[in-house]
């Protein structure tokens, strides 16, 4: 049975800007199961159930989609 | 500078010094890259900033550094706007509170001369207006 990959990222909070993760998220729904944790320094994003062509880049997209929305929302 | 390449991740980190970075230049140079690199930071803002650039196609340990190189030239060209927007945000707010002043100024301007027009057919200076009740 094949497992399916699971890729977590932790985001630090004194430079990634809690909104715009939360807004990437909901744009990310439908893209692939997302779980959103947090602690006092960090928010770690873990993914899930993601399509297998993609599987490699999604993570790293994702955290670039992160400082896209940053700059856009200045 | 300190930097450390993985090849096998196709990645270069390297530590900006926050006295000399600010937060706002790296964003913006962060910004910059997101067509040509996955670009991940992480550290204490108030002293050290790592940045991580991992290309979106396969690059050599060369290219990376390279890669890195042209960050800094983007984070040099950032510092720069950032101070010199600084430097120049009170002349700009002057500048766009005249244009807004001066729009606002035209358009009451406009008015007054809308009313002028409209009250002129009132005036009769030569007595030739006849009202249409004494015609019959």
């Amino acid at each position: 049975m094949e497992r399916k990959k699971i890729v977590k990222i932790d985001f630090n909070k004194k430079i990634y800007k809690l909104k715009a993760a939360r807004r990437a998220i909901a744009d990310y729904q439908d893209v692939a199961g997302l779980k959103f944790t947090e602690n006092k320094s960090y928010f770690q994003v873990e993914f899930k159930n993601m399509p297998k062509e993609f599987d490699s880049v999604i993570a790293d997209e994702f955290g670039n989609y992160i400082l896209a929305l940053m700059m856009n929302s200045k | 500078m300190k930097f450390k390449i993985n090849s096998q991740k196709n990645q270069i980190a390297f530590f900006l010094n926050s006295k000399f970075y600010d937060l706002e230049s790296v964003y913006g140079a962060a910004y910059v890259f997101l067509d040509r690199a996955y670009v991940f930071l992480d550290g204490d803002p108030k002293k050290e900033i790592i940045v991580y650039l991992k290309g979106k196609e396969k690059i050599s340990s060369k290219g990376l550094e390279a890669l890195r190189g042209e960050f800094y030239n983007e984070l040099l060209n950032y510092l720069l706007r950032v101070k010199i927007a600084k430097r120049n945000k009170k002349i700009r707010e002057y500048i766009v509170q005249c244009a807004l002043l001066s729009a606002v100024g035209a358009t009451a301007g406009e008015t007054d001369e809308d009313e002028n027009i409209n009250a002129d057919y009132k005036d009769d200076p030569l007595g030739i207006a006849v009202p249409w009740k004494e015609k019959k």
